[in-house]
């Protein structure tokens, strides 16, 4: 992705718009103490004037901003499976070495406290899977999805394919279109609430495309949905994920 | 999280809360299955 931003940042690590925009711009690591402003500054003005001249920029650790990651092809001087072998041999020797590609940390969520009574709870179904109305009236995109939807399951007992397609290029979505009952179980939910096992289904499912999704997009569409979930008192939630 | 007890298995991929190779009665015996065990894992408070 090449960035056609001219801006230049500078926030400390855990700032959470490092999150949201380290692939639209370059955010310079100014630690989290004011006695290093100089030096950010500097930093900062290096990085705008390679910017403006358009030169090439290095990697973070020569221009000190936070990785971004992005990934450059370079062509290096040993294969990979003699890079490999030398990280696990000086691991293995309790040396230092740098992984070439660090997977994502996830800071653990605590688990909610369990549901006292179900059977006056109100309970909500949302969905990953891409199940949306036919025409798909909010453009959920098939991949990356920066949306999600909000769609009325009121007064039905269970999803027709003829309402419904699937906004999601990952998997193979005849049967669900067959049926969308396989992705989002209403007619189970809803036998549930007529007999009392649930108290209330929520009259709407909510509904997104999972598929090669940028943290950046998911932890937004998160947030947004946990904040209807709140302003419409649900008290539990089934999620389906393919 | 991998391994929570709020994670139920569901039936692959393009049929989580379904199957297609059973029929009609059955699968819908295994989605009121799944979705039973979906709300005990609610009701359930984490393993300590």
């Amino acid at each position: 992705m090449v960035s056609k931003s001219r801006a230049v940042s500078a926030m400390s690590g855990e700032n959470p718009g490092v999150d949201l925009y380290r692939e639209a711009l370059h955010i310079i690591d100014s630690g989290t103490s004011t006695l290093k402003m100089r030096d950010v500054l500097g930093r900062m003005a290096n990085l705008g004037k390679k910017l403006a001249a358009k030169q090439t920029i290095g990697l973070p650790q020569e221009e000190g901003y936070l990785p971004r990651g992005l990934l450059r092809d370079e062509l290096g001087k040993e294969t990979a499976a003699t890079r490999l072998v030398n990280m696990l041999v000086a691991k293995m020797r309790g040396e230092d070495f740098a992984s070439e590609m660090s997977p994502t940390a996830f800071a653990p969520v605590p688990m909610p406290a369990a549901v006292k009574d179900m059977t006056k709870a109100k309970v909500m179904l949302i969905t990953d899977g891409g199940l949306v109305p036919k025409g798909n009236p909010d453009r959920i995109e098939g991949t990356a999805a920066t949306r999600w939807g909000a769609y009325n399951i009121e007064g039905r007992d269970h999803l027709r394919g003829e309402d419904y397609e699937v906004s999601h290029g990952g998997y193979d979505t005849r049967f669900v279109q067959e049926d969308p009952d396989r992705l989002v179980p209403l007619d189970a939910l809803r036998e549930m609430e007529r007999s009392g096992v649930i108290g209330k289904l929520h009259d709407e499912f909510l509904s997104t495309c999972g598929r090669s999704n940028p943290l950046s997009n998911t932890r937004r569409l998160g947030r947004e949905m946990a904040e209807k979930i709140k302003r419409d008192g649900v008290d539990a939630v089934i999620l389906t994920s393919t | 999280m991998v391994g929570s007890n709020r994670v139920v298995l569901g039936t692959g991929i393009v049929h989580v809360t379904g199957d297609a190779k059973l029929p009609p009665d059955d699968e819908k015996q295994l989605r009121r299955k799944l979705v039973q065990q979906a709300l005990d894992a609610l009701q359930t408070n984490e393993k300590q």
